[in-house]
């Protein structure tokens, strides 16, 4: 009975404090995952691979209508690009040039006809998004959401 | 009281008998009752009183046992921490209450060290991104913030 009470009492300490989050290092790879969003003044519209993003673009622009043009996902390692084609002859480059446990380097630029219109450097928080717009598309905008999730 | 006589007064002789003076004053005292008639009678006056009260004491004591007394005040009283402490400390063996209060500890602990994380990861706290550079052709940049994710949102008008 002593024994198994022991073997219990271990198990559980143990359990418990794997339980925590897990502080490891991360390693040298993230997953990005991009989503190409068409906002628009036109009929009230939210596609349902959005529904996390409305709320918070609706906080910020007067668009009634947010349609999904793509959805990729990309498992980058380091200084490696990721790149997604978007309308109109343009093309989205996503590099992750440092990832660590708590923030991820990129490198995004956007290129109109193999020319570079936009370019930045972000320190994006792990597991967190950022969102950049707006090169004209239509009766509206494009909107690039980008999420880090460092492996 | 009044004075007994020229030279000490009743409170100073009833102090004597009850051996309240000091040594000095005892034998100072002492001496005097001896040569003097006043004082003499109102000492054997006091040392009367005491011992009837002392007689009247001792009778009171014989009838109580005082020991016996003590002996059922504490039986009571450990008695009744005994019952409580039996009812709840004894149905386990105490090696389980230290392995209870350890774990408990452990997770206090924890708790303490990790409640950060549990409560509000680090990484949703404040905007979701820093921005370090833009460039391009571009005519303007405006860089915000959602309300409530702080989400970092960036929009550019092309050239």
């Amino acid at each position: 009975m002593g024994r198994y009470l022991n073997a219990i009492f271990i198990l559980f300490v143990t359990c418990w404090i794997c339980s925590f989050p897990n502080t490891a290092m991360a390693g040298n790879s993230v997953r990005t995952d991009v989503r190409i969003i068409h906002a628009s003044q036109g009929q009230n519209h939210i596609d349902s691979g959005l529904s996390d993003l409305a709320e918070e673009l609706g906080s910020v622009f007067k668009y009634t209508s947010y349609r999904l043009i793509k959805a990729e996902s990309m498992t980058l390692n380091n200084n490696q690009q990721g790149i997604v084609n978007l309308p109109d002859e343009r093309s989205l480059i996503v590099t992750p040039i440092t990832i660590s446990k708590e923030k991820i380097k990129y490198q995004i630029n956007i290129l109109k006809s193999g020319d570079q219109i936009f370019g930045t450097q972000i320190l994006l928080k792990n597991q967190r998004s950022i969102t950049i717009g707006g090169p004209k598309f239509k009766d509206g905008y494009l909107l690039f959401n980008i999420s880090g999730n460092a492996l | 009281m009044g004075k007994a006589c020229k030279i000490y007064d009743e409170k100073t002789i009833s102090k004597f008998i009850d051996n309240e003076l000091s040594s000095k004053n005892i034998k100072m005292v002492s001496e005097h009752i001896e040569t003097c008639p006043i004082c003499s009678s109102i000492a054997a006056k006091y040392n009367h009183l005491s011992a009837v009260f002392v007689q009247s004491a001792s009778k009171q004591l014989d009838i109580i046992d005082t020991g016996l007394l003590g002996q059922n005040v504490f039986e009571q009283i450990k008695r009744k921490d005994h019952d409580f402490f039996k009812k709840v400390f004894d149905y386990f063996p105490p090696k389980f209450y230290l392995k209870i209060a350890s774990v408990f500890a452990i997770m206090v602990v924890s708790l303490i060290y990790f409640q950060e994380r549990i409560i509000k990861p680090t990484n949703l706290i404040g905007p979701s991104a820093i921005v370090n550079s833009i460039d391009g052709n571009v005519s303007s940049v405006m860089i915000f913030e959602t309300e409530k994710s702080k989400q970092t949102i960036i929009w550019f008008s092309e050239a």
